[in-house]
């Protein structure tokens, strides 16, 4: 585990048992993830930011009653990052508010490969979130490349037992992998 | 300090208070068993002026200490538990000798003197097990104490400065194997 992540760990058990002296800090340190996960996700400036800032408020509103000092912080922190992506991106859809002008896209992306990049992202989150929360904390960690608190031998495992949760909730409910 | 710091200290104050505010809502929640129990104490002893400023102690300094968090935190429920001693048995004493307000038996000194140095040997093992710092011993013995005066103030004010003595007597042990530890 790196030196960052277990720092990071300390931190969060620090503020989740009430010592605000590492608030700062632990914003510091979590705030670059959940932007850089919400721009990949989302795809738009303003709703990453707009992810970010709800999450940033949940992870600090949950972390005195939720956060278990047993398990690392940065997957946690990311579940919560990548639900509010998914919720953000519901919103949007349900208010059929797609900022497509906004968004980096290619060339030759017509607004359908957009439109159903976006749902694919959707669906994706949409199963993740029906996953067991190891299992999420586990498929965010992968994304983010972080260093895992487990010996690495049980991590692959974790990460491969995920994986097929994951790809069999996207079969069961879309009929895709 | 330019725009974006502004905004990002404006965003972490906003941070901020919704973490204190979260901690308040978990400690008034936390609190909640401690008020029934401050309750139940209420209709077992009367609800006479000295067991009404209690409770409302009690409540209080749990709350409090439940949204400070840290070693405070850790104490309430160690205190809480380790205060029933002299609560309990200050309760069956009235119970046997009738021991009240306006009259108080001798049996109600011993239980009161009893359960309180139980509580404080009990306090006492609560922090050598959790190898906790002075702060934590200093809270737990506060909780306790006023747990057990809960029943203790009902016969009299006499009998808290038992209580007091069973508590420091309690932490005599350990108290004595860190002095004896640092000569």
């Amino acid at each position: 585990m790196s030196d960052e992540t277990q720092a990071l760990d300390r931190m969060m058990a620090r503020l989740a048992d009430g010592d605000r002296s590492v608030f700062h800090d632990v914003f510091r340190a979590i705030e670059p993830p959940i932007a850089r996960l919400a721009d990949h996700l989302l795809k738009n400036e303003a709703d990453a930011l707009d992810a970010t800032q709800n999450a940033l408020l949940k992870i600090f509103e949950r972390a005195p009653i939720d956060y278990d000092r047993a398990r690392p912080a940065l997957p946690w922190v990311l579940a919560i990052a990548g639900w509010e992506c998914r919720t953000l991106l519901r919103r949007r859809a349900r208010n059929r508010e797609f900022a497509i002008p906004h968004d980096p896209v290619a060339e030759e992306d017509t607004p359908e490969t957009i439109l159903d990049r976006r749902a694919l992202v959707e669906a994706t989150l949409e199963a993740i979130d029906g996953l067991r929360e190891i299992d999420r904390e586990t498929i965010f960690a992968i994304y983010e490349d972080a260093e895992p608190a487990i010996h690495p031998a049980a991590f692959r495992k974790r990460k491969e037992r995920a994986r097929t949760r994951l790809r069999e909730r996207l079969r069961r409910l879309y009929g895709f992998d | 300090m330019d725009l974006i710091e502004r905004l990002n200290s404006e965003f972490e104050a906003r941070l901020r208070r919704r973490y204190e505010l979260a901690r308040l809502r978990r400690a008034l929640l936390g609190s909640t068993p401690i008020a029934f129990f401050a309750l139940i104490a209420l209709l077992l002893h009367g609800a006479e002026w000295r067991a009404l400023v209690l409770a409302g102690l009690l409540v209080a300094l749990t709350i409090g200490m439940l949204f400070y968090g840290r070693d405070l935190q850790r104490a309430v429920l160690p205190g809480a538990l380790a205060g029933l001693a002299p609560f309990s048995l200050a309760y069956a004493a009235s119970l046997m000798s009738g021991c009240s307000a306006a009259g108080c038996s001798t049996s109600c000194m011993v239980a009161c003197t009893a359960g309180g140095f139980a509580a404080g040997l009990a306090v006492a093992a609560g922090g050598k097990a959790l190898k906790a710092r002075p702060s934590f011993w200093v809270a737990a013995a506060g909780v306790a104490g006023v747990v057990g005066m809960m029943g203790c103030a009902c016969v009299g004010l006499s009998e808290l400065g038992g209580l007091a003595v069973g508590i420091a007597l309690g932490f005599l042990p350990s108290g004595m194997r860190k002095l004896f530890a640092s000569v």
